[in-house]
């Protein structure tokens, strides 16, 4: 299977890469492009999934086109930009479950809110940290208030704050082990 | 001449680890400006010590350092906490807007002491020294990473508590606020490594070191992380060292819109504070964080020092820390 990761420069890129390649054997193969090259795409190039991290704003929007072009192909089901799943994103092709993490939080950590198609709801996982009730969700993060999103509408939600934990932390007895991963475990979700 | 574009220095990193030749590296944090020396154990005119391995006898011999101890002082003059709060300010807004997750604000404080670079060279108790004469001195307690048979490993440094506080050790890993800071910097290492490495895993989290400085002991949290490099990787060494640049440890994450944060508050280029330096002795590369450093400008010593900053930090305290982190690392 070919995927396509967008880089949209969060700096946790990789870790998911790793755990893509992990999960999916050596039949999963991971391509990864900077949001800003984009345009390097060849046009015949086809992905079975392309995803991205969500940091709102700009990068949703490099991202667009592509969205665009791939939901021409073949209308597969994606991801969608942060802020845009609360609707039918540009692309118009429904997005199954998408995630987006809300920066800026409390703590070092992000928010993860889960995305279905049309609504917006908080993860079913079971989030390390606490559980915060927004109205809406501000593309490119700002806290766990909840702000207007991208379309200026305001969807209730809940959002877990997510906590940074890192993956196999080994017989460290400080971590319990279901902890590991968990950020990863739900990007990974919204691309197979 | 040993001092280079940085660029040039990561080029010079990959052919010497082709030839599998020994050299001394060094790159700022902008990535401006870097040193490169081949054979450095047969140069004596940059001093570094990486892990006891170093050329600190002959370098202090031709730096005519008088082997006399002064009084291990050192008096702080520094900047006013509004200015202070006023950076830190910067930095939160960044935050507050969602830019940043965690950042790293340091500042830069006026010292005097009887001391001179090369004396605290010669006496430093740290695992990672390097002295350039006359510009700066540098006694990190943190690897950035260490690349050794096909291995690569990282330990960030993200927690500082004085040994003094009672139960100290139990209270800084219970700290919410060091906790976050640590995971965070855990999870950017791991995504850093996993650009050249696979099999990336956490194999130490949150171990406790002491350290022993002028005003006691203090206690630093770090955690191990490890990879496995594909083969052949000798002759890209200057380029892994390069694309993990700058270190997560002293920047923070996401990195690129953190490092424009950072640039607005400090005002000013960190030069090779908090860049990186290494030696590669033809097999094994180890590397630290150009931290703990001692710079001489305009005739003055200054100390820079830093410390993690999140939307839940206390400005006061970070303000103290910032302080309490300027030592002498020797008694």
């Amino acid at each position: 299977m070919q995927i396509l990761l967008i880089d949209n420069y969060d700096s946790f890129t990789y870790n998911l890469v790793h755990l893509l390649r992990e999960e999916g054997g050596a039949a999963c193969r991971v391509s990864i492009l900077p949001n800003d090259r984009l345009d390097g795409v060849r046009p015949d190039r086809r992905f079975a999934r392309t995803g991205y991290s969500c940091r709102g704003g700009q990068p949703a929007s490099l991202c667009a086109p592509l969205c665009r072009r791939e939901a021409a192909a073949g209308g597969v089901p994606r991801p969608s930009c942060a802020g845009r799943s609360v609707r039918r994103p540009a692309c118009q092709c429904t997005p199954r479950v998408a995630w987006c993490p809300l920066r800026g939080t409390a703590d070092g950590a992000g928010a993860v809110v889960r995305r279905g198609a049309g609504a917006v709801r908080c993860g079913a996982l079971p989030f390390v940290g606490r559980c915060a009730r927004g109205t809406a969700c501000r593309t490119g993060g700002g806290g766990r208030d909840g702000r207007r999103d991208d379309h200026g509408s305001r969807t209730p939600f809940a959002a877990s704050l997510r906590r940074a934990v890192p993956s196999r932390i080994g017989h460290d007895p400080l971590r319990r082990p279901d902890h590991c991963q968990l950020s990863e475990k739900i990007a990974f979700h919204v691309f197979l | 001449m040993c001092f280079f574009d940085a660029r040039e220095v990561r080029r010079q990193m990959n052919r010497a680890g082709a030839a599998r030749r020994p050299f001394l590296f060094a790159v700022d944090f902008e990535l401006h400006e870097g040193l490169f020396v081949e054979h450095p154990l047969e140069r004596d005119g940059i001093g570094f010590s990486v892990a006891g391995i170093g050329n600190k006898a002959a370098f202090l011999a031709a730096a005519g350092d008088p082997a006399v101890d002064h009084e291990a002082a050192v008096e702080p003059f520094p900047m006013e906490e509004a200015e202070y709060l006023r950076r830190f300010d910067t930095v939160r807004r960044g935050l507050l807007r969602g830019d940043s997750f965690l950042a790293n604000l340091t500042v830069a404080t006026r010292i005097e002491t009887p001391c001179s670079l090369t004396e605290i060279f010669r006496r430093a108790e740290a695992p990672y020294q390097l002295c350039v004469p006359d510009r700066f001195v540098c006694f990190s307690p943190e690897r950035f990473v260490r690349i050794a048979g096909g291995r690569i490993s990282t330990n960030p440094m993200k927690g500082t508590i004085s040994a003094s506080v009672p139960d100290a050790e139990r209270v800084i890993l219970a700290d919410p606020k060091e906790t976050a800071e640590h995971y965070t910097i855990v999870d950017l290492l791991r995504n850093d490594l996993g650009m050249h490495a696979d099999r990336v895993s956490v194999e130490r989290f949150r171990y406790i070191d002491r350290i022993a400085t002028l005003r006691g002991d203090i206690l630093q949290v770090s955690s191990e992380i490890a990879g496995r490099l594909p083969e052949g990787y000798d002759s890209r060494l200057g380029d892994i060292v390069f694309d993990m640049l700058p270190a997560g440890s002293v920047s923070g994450a996401p990195k690129s819109s953190t490092l424009r944060i950072i640039r607005q508050a400090e005002g000013s280029p960190r030069g090779y504070y908090t860049g990186v330096f290494g030696y590669y002795d033809g097999r094994t590369l180890d590397s630290a964080v150009l931290i703990r450093f001692i710079e001489r400008r305009d005739g003055e010593l200054w100390f820079r020092s830093g410390g993690g900053i999140t939307a839940s930090s206390d400005p006061r305290a970070e303000y103290r820390e910032v302080l309490e982190k300027i030592y002498l690392p020797f008694r």
